[in-house]
């Protein structure tokens, strides 16, 4: 003799897992449309992948300062208009050369944060030749020994930048090599005034090398 | 088949699970009241018990409670009385303590003296539809006795909130075969009672084919109480009936009414008459014993 109950049917997970699931995705897909954010999200996305590791960072070339492009640029008309300069004057253009200079090294140096110890040594060192010459005495027969030191310690210090920089082009590695040449050239123990053109020529291959720096040398 | 007394046979022996129950309280289950004790037990030839010998204790009073319209509480060695009150127990014919004058007029009118108590409220208590109503060891009050009320019968599968139960078996699918060895048809579905969480019937799609009937499809109703479940081979055996008992039940494919019902039930009893007549689930003791390892 059979005997068959009925139950009723137990509540099963499944149902309520699928909803839950259905109403967390949906939620999930309102608040994305409804995100704010979102836009936000997506630059910041971009800003990370386009920015280069740090090894490729140090080769880019960073937009170079108004400050620094001025006083290079100021640097070079200076250095062109030297040779149109009147003889009686060249002592005022020489300091005055030697002191646009330093400034546009210096914000070269400061812009391109080339904070080694060789080039701040060798800045240093053309600081004080410069002075020097800022605190001489002028006369006709005024030798060309600090002139030519100076000249060499800028020389110097361009060599450094650009080693430092490891991202000169021929154009500045030429310069600088004129540069070096036209110092090199100066009798130290002969009278300034009669060595204008070297004095002109150095003038002229570090506008060209600093032109040429300026744009290549990378961030320290 | 003759009965005879239990106290008056030669082998006592209890078989299959079954045990002594004389001198166990007797209750009915509607007014929980008790009505008596089990004086002794009625046993056929082979031993399988078939009636209770009730001593009502009210002027030596006996009463014959058919086996299957009972069960036991093993733990409190009770007899309980489904569908019942006491008054309506009392008034059950009186037992002479004599077999020989258990005849088949007795048996008729205590069939209708117990049948009389299935009110339409009360239609589902009857043995073959609750065999198994005193399953395990049931002890609910009378207020919760399980298809007390008229309910509405469905079919299980238009009740998507209800399933068979964990514990018993769906037949549905399931080849159903008669007492002549014959494949009759299988388990459309169930019909069941769902204020009472029990199944009613089988509906059985019959084998026109095998039956040799015209129509091409024939469901009928068969009361669970008539079924026995083979389980591991998925069968459904109606021991009592044969292939053209169930050939000649009515169709039924619709609403189920209570004239249906009736008839059905009506159609059912006329095959346990005379020598068959203790075939009926009222005399069946599957489901009277409940195991004694559940006493306390």
């Amino acid at each position: 003799m059979a005997e068959i109950d009925i139950q009723r049917k137990r509540p099963t997970a499944w149902p309520w897992i699928v909803a839950t699931l259905v109403l967390a995705l949906a939620v999930w897909g309102i608040a994305e449309w409804f995100d704010p954010d979102e836009p936000e999200i997506a630059d910041v996305t971009l800003e990370e992948d386009v920015t280069p590791p740090a090894e490729l960072q140090r080769s880019e070339p960073a937009p170079p300062s108004e400050d620094a492009r001025s006083l290079v640029a100021g640097y070079a008309l200076y250095a062109r208009d030297f040779a149109t300069a009147e003889m009686g004057r060249q002592h005022e253009y020489v300091a005055g050369g030697v002191r646009r200079l330093a400034t546009a090294l210096d914000a070269v140096v400061q812009e391109r944060r080339l904070d080694g110890v060789d080039v701040q040594r060798r800045l240093a060192a053309f600081h004080e030749a410069a002075s020097q010459i800022q605190e001489s005495e002028w006369t006709a027969q005024m030798h060309a020994d600090e002139v030519k030191e100076a000249f060499i310690s800028a020389t110097d210090l361009l060599e450094r930048m650009m080693a430092d920089g490891a991202q000169a082009d021929e154009a500045a590695r030429i310069a600088v090599d004129e540069a070096r040449q036209a110092a090199g050239s100066l009798a130290a123990d002969e009278p300034l005034l009669e060595q204008r053109d070297a004095v002109q020529r150095f003038f002229s291959a570090t506008a060209r090398a600093l032109n040429a720096m300026h744009g290549s040398v990378v961030t320290g | 088949m003759p009965l005879r007394a239990l106290s008056e046979s030669g082998d006592q022996t209890f078989r299959g699970g079954s045990y002594d129950v004389r001198g166990w309280e007797v209750r009915t289950r509607v007014d929980d009241e008790k009505v008596g004790k089990v004086d002794d037990v009625l046993v056929d030839e082979t031993g399988i018990a078939r009636y209770l010998d009730v001593d009502l204790g009210l002027l030596e009073k006996h009463v014959l409670l058919p086996i299957g319209q009972a069960s036991t509480d093993a733990a409190d060695e009770r007899v309980w009385v489904p569908g019942m009150t006491r008054d309506q127990f009392e008034r059950i014919p009186e037992w002479h303590r004599d077999v020989d004058r258990l005849d088949t007029e007795y048996e008729t009118r205590l069939g209708e003296a117990y049948g009389g108590v299935y009110g339409s409220d009360r239609y589902y208590e009857r043995p073959e539809y609750t065999a198994g109503w005193a399953r395990g060891r049931r002890r609910e009050p009378a207020s919760a006795n399980v298809g007390t009320t008229h309910a509405r019968l469905r079919r299980l599968g238009e009740l998507h909130d209800y399933e068979v139960a964990d514990h018993d078996p769906d037949p549905r699918g399931w080849s159903v075969h008669t007492s002549d060895g014959r494949t009759v048809g299988k388990v459309n579905e169930l019909v069941v009672d769902a204020a009472a969480m029990k199944t009613r019937y089988l509906e059985v799609e019959l084998d026109a084919s095998e039956l040799g009937l015209e129509s091409r499809e024939r469901r009928i109703l068969v009361p669970v109480g008539y079924a026995r479940l083979e389980t591991d081979d998925h069968r459904v055996v109606l021991d009592s009936f044969a292939a053209d008992d169930l050939a000649a039940m009515p169709t039924q494919t619709g609403e189920i009414e209570r004239g249906y019902e009736d008839d059905v039930r009506t159609r059912f009893d006329r095959r346990f008459s005379g020598e068959d007549r203790y075939g009926h689930p009222r005399y069946q003791s599957d489901h009277f014993y409940t195991p004694r390892e559940t006493r306390r």
